[in-house]
């Protein structure tokens, strides 16, 4: 075994270490300790994801040398190699453009707490992306969500408190779904390996054995994950938990929370049930039609609106649906598309999240969006990065957003029920999409009776916003190469 | 050297992007700018056009089949050498008139890159690069519109980026469809799809496709049913921007509409197939509402924007009839409609400018006040109008004779209802358009009562008035002279491979 497989594990081990160091440590030096280790975590993945570019290969690294029903196992290939490279990255720019707010929204004596959490949230993240395990799933779904929880609150204010209530509820009901999912599976075929229990599952439909509690566990997983990842019609929580939580917190939950979920959800499909079992119940035209509802409802729900945060968070809604709706197709393209269109709403979202910070921090704090007139030219790089970001979704092309969007329309051309649908929702969303956008471009860019005077926003800022846009904009010119990672990971999935 | 190609779209957009950077605050300084920016750009589209013809150069490639390429074929020539040449005169008209409005540096500089982008989409060489610029376009063009920044501006061009993006969006449709064909990535004379040796099922869908992608881009063209943001964005756009975009931009749905129908699925497809029908049905449509809505309009600019939505449909007509004479006069139109619709456009604008006038009841007896304004709007109203030894005439004429060509059943009906409706948007058209001029001139009210009282002159300034003239002189050569650009026109209809 080659010496790059001890990383994953590595990751996991010093995300969890570094939390628990931090806690006691003063607030300086607990951020510091935290972006030393996103960015550590960040390198590794980094070695990993060039090696296995290098040789694509998928390697199952067990723990403590005992075998597989007694120890514990993580499993990784390209594509997991790939998202944690991204999700660490994401992680990294993130705590580095919101140090500054991090540092005005809470108290001085939270801080070290607030690093605790976020270490705990990335380990927990990047276990979810390696697990082959069922159960090591659910533990750290479960510390997923204390910990994201705890970041939602990190402000301390009223408004912050009772979001994170909501936000607990709903991602309780929804880990609650998933656990009775895993019970049932282990009663039905005994294992909670991945490996094991998908041979089970496939000699129990070959031989027509358990399809209704099947089919129940199936549902269960499925809603109990569209609930966490915030798919329509479960998605009240989200916008709420995204407005009232600090900088870095909201672009991290909105980024790479979420998704870890999805790419659970897709692990449970290929690992655990079998993708062809999946397109045979049909479960995919049930993703299909909630992702296609949620591409429009949350488009409108975000025009609606008029604080800037919480329209950027309910265009999470509807991106979150285009990524349902591509998996929904039931085909391998469509998987492709719905991978690469996370990756690149992960990236855009939280430039937009810190984007929209930046320029609230210019404007006295104050998130109404007719309070943000010249925003942009009080912090040039956040209005930068918010036309960029917007652009990316609105779908232009040169900005990652249009590859995704290529990649899942010409995707739906191979499923010919689906396609016309799809097509004309893309169309329809597209210019959803640039309504709310333009709206706040208009606003942001307009000089007249605003004040123009540059608002120092830190250099830490800068350069986060920095590391975003730089990443955003090679996404959308060199999307081939992820592409192609994609492709090779899901084969070897 | 192919590189070369490239020059001419990418200088226009990065030395605009430049001007926010320079930020020139002295008045000549700029002009000096913008016109060597300008003139350059002109120069080297001719270069291009002509040493550099017909030579792909592929910049880069996004992924399999997705390249970055671009290619100076006819149909570029054509378009880019009117876009350059236009974008010249307005920009020196410009200069004088966006006093008006202030904030110079922002204008010049979306003007300029708009050029750039525009290029872009005439020089493309697979639908791919076009729908990128297109959406340039769309965004450089938007902050043209909403210079003023008014509030009924900034609500004008939202309507105009929402509609733009709903057509390319549409566009993007029959763009994913075409692109997931085998082999359809680039163009070929007489499109692509036809070679790929496809059976007939699989070409079923392709007229669909086609309707679909059409009304997209037609939106740019002002087509029936997305043709509403027209008469709202042109008004509220300070006249410079107004003039290129209803005498130039709409151009650049009409290359697309060239692109999609010759270039990647090819006449012989569409021929018969019920994307003509609905296509043509569409246009004759867009022409009668167009000329009827000009003419119940009060507001000149408005008027002139109706006029346009009628004007750019006969081009769609033409190309729709599928034979060589209704696209030689298609595209004759493309060149008469830009001259004379940027006269129009200009004379309005010259007119606000000096009288703050907008409405069409209040010209009544101005043309002794502006002689020379008036009477260049009168030629360019002529030739709209399609008189004859103007230049509108020509176009008209082989528009309708390529209609009557057509001889199977139920299509010829509908190509003869069109040409009927050619006659009543051109009798609509004089309605609206010479009605003004006659009025300005003559004036019952003065005859009457003091003919000899003094006349104020209002004349527009030099710079405004010699772009206009050249405009003016270009209307009347080509319609004494039209025969070396017919010839010309037809070696690019030839590259349609019908």
């Amino acid at each position: 075994m080659p010496f790059v497989a001890n990383f994953p594990f590595a990751c996991i081990l010093i995300t969890m270490v570094c939390g628990i160091v931090s806690s006691v440590l003063k607030s300086k030096n607990a951020y510091r300790l935290n972006i030393f280790a996103a960015s550590v975590c960040f390198a590794l993945s980094l070695m990993l994801l060039l090696f296995m570019i290098n040789e694509p290969t998928s390697i199952t690294y067990m723990m403590g040398h005992y075998p597989a029903p007694w120890g514990n196992e993580i499993r990784f290939g390209p594509l997991e190699a790939l998202l944690a490279t991204i999700f660490c990255f994401i992680m990294l720019s993130s705590l580095i453009a919101g140090r500054k707010d991090a540092f005005i929204d809470i108290k001085e004596s939270k801080i070290n707490t607030f690093c605790l959490m976020m270490n705990l949230l990335l380990s927990s993240i990047l276990a979810l992306i390696y697990t082959n395990d069922l159960f090591t799933a659910y533990v750290f779904i479960e510390i997923n969500t204390l910990s994201a929880c705890a970041l939602v609150m990190a402000k301390g204010n009223g408004r912050s408190i009772s979001s994170a209530f909501r936000y607990l509820i709903m991602s309780l009901l929804g880990s609650g779904l998933f656990l009775l999912s895993i019970i049932l599976l282990y009663s039905v075929t005994g294992h909670l390996l991945m490996p094991n229990i998908y041979e089970s599952v496939q000699i129990l439909i070959a031989t027509n054995e358990y399809m209704v509690p099947l089919t129940v566990i199936i549902g269960f997983a499925v809603t109990g994950i569209a609930v966490k990842s915030a798919l329509f019609p479960f998605h009240t929580w989200l916008s709420f938990a995204y407005e009232s939580s600090t900088c870095a917190a909201s672009s991290i939950l909105s980024g790479i929370v979420s998704k870890a979920y999805i790419i659970l959800l897709i692990k449970i499909f290929y690992r655990v049930i079998g993708f062809e079992n999946i397109v045979a119940l049909k479960i995919n035209n049930v993703l299909f039609v909630l992702g296609a509802i949620a591409m429009i409802a949350g488009s409108i729900s975000a025009i609606k609106e008029t604080k800037i945060k919480r329209i950027v968070a309910q265009s999470s809604v509807s991106q979150i649906g285009y990524i349902f709706v591509a998996m929904g197709l039931g085909t391998q393209a469509g998987m492709i598309a719905a991978v690469l269109h996370m990756i690149v709403h992960a990236l855009t979202k939280s430039m937009l999240f810190s984007a929209s910070c930046g320029l609230i921090a210019a404007s006295d704090q104050k998130k109404k969006l007719k309070n943000l007139k010249g925003a942009a030219y009080r912090n040039p790089i956040a209005g930068i990065g918010f036309v960029i970001g917007a652009l990316s979704m609105i779908g232009i092309p040169f900005f990652a957003g249009f590859a995704s969007k290529y990649y899942i329309a010409t995707a739906s051309i191979s499923s010919p029920e689906k396609m016309g649908v799809l097509l004309a929702l893309i169309a329809v969303s597209t210019v959803l999409n640039a309504i709310y956008y333009v709206k706040v471009i208009s606003v942001i860019y307009n000089k007249k009776d605003s004040d123009t005077k540059r608002v120092s926003s830190g250099n830490m800022y800068i350069l986060g916003m920095t590391m975003f846009i730089v990443a955003n904009l090679s996404l959308g010119i060199f999307y081939q190469p992820i592409v192609d990672i994609i492709t090779i990971g899901l084969q070897l999935f | 050297m192919n590189f070369i190609t490239i020059i001419p779209v990418f200088l226009p957009i990065f030395l605009g992007a430049l001007m926010f950077k320079l930020n020139i605050q002295d008045r000549k300084k700029r002009e000096k700018y913008v016109s060597a920016v300008l003139g350059a750009t002109l120069l080297l589209t001719i270069i291009t056009n002509f040493i550099y013809f017909d030579q792909r150069f592929t910049l880069m490639t996004f992924s399999a089949g997705l390249d970055f390429s671009f290619k100076a074929d006819s149909v570029a020539v054509l378009f880019s050498s009117i876009f350059a040449i236009i974008f010249l005169l307005v920009g020196i008209y410009s200069f004088e008139y966006i006093k008006h409005d202030g904030d110079d540096n922002r204008f010049f500089a979306f003007y300029i890159a708009t050029l750039g982008a525009l290029i872009g989409i005439a020089y493309a060489d697979n639908l791919f690069t076009m729908y990128l610029f297109y959406e340039m376009l769309s965004i450089l063009s938007f902050a043209l519109v909403m210079h003023t920044k008014t509030k009924e501006s900034i609500a004008a061009a939202k309507k105009y980026i929402y509609y733009s993006l709903f057509g390319a969006a549409l566009g993007l449709i029959g763009i994913f469809y075409f692109y997931s064909i085998p082999s359809a990535k680039g163009f070929e004379a007489g499109g692509v799809l036809l070679q790929a040796g496809l059976s007939q099922e699989s070409l079923a869908l392709v007229p669909v496709f086609v309707i679909i992608a059409v009304i997209g881009f037609g939106c740019k063209a002002g087509m029936f049913p997305l043709h509403g943001w027209l008469p709202t964005a042109h008004p509220l756009a300070p006249a410079p921007a107004s003039s290129v975009l209803s005498g130039v931009i709409t151009k650049a749905g009409i290359i697309a509409i060239i692109r999609v129908v010759f270039f990647t699925v090819g006449a012989d497809i569409i021929r018969g197939s019920i994307a003509q029908y609905v296509i043509l049905g569409l246009c004759i449509i867009t022409i009668f509402i167009g000329s009827m809505l000009a003419y119940k309009e009060n507001v000149l600019k408005k008027r002139l924007a109706y006029s346009t939505v009628s004007q750019v449909s006969y081009v769609i007509f033409g190309l729709f009839i599928l034979n060589e004479v209704a696209a030689i006069g298609a595209l004759l139109q493309v060149v008469f409609h830009a001259l004379a619709k940027n006269t129009l456009f200009l004379c309005a604008g010259a007119i606000i400018y000096k009288t703050h006038k907008t409405k069409c009841s209040e010209l009544i007896g101005m043309g002794k006040q502006m002689p020379k304004t008036f009477a260049c709007f009168t030629i360019a109203g002529l030739s709209l109008v399609g008189i004859p030894f103007f230049a509108g005439f020509v176009s008209k004429w082989y528009i309708a004779t390529g209609a009557l060509l057509i001889d199977s059943k139920p299509l010829s009906t509908i190509a003869f209802i069109g040409v009927c409706v050619l006659m009543i948007s051109a009798l609509l058209t004089a309605g609206y358009l010479l009605v003004v001029s006659a009025k300005a001139f003559f004036n019952e009210n003065d005859t009457k009562k003091n003919a000899v009282k003094k006349v104020e002159n209002k004349e527009a300034n030099n710079t405004m008035l010699i772009p206009i003239g050249i405009l003016t002189c270009a209307i009347i050569y080509f319609g004494i002279r039209p025969t070396e650009l017919i010839d010309f026109i037809s070696t690019v209809v030839q590259s349609f491979g019908m």
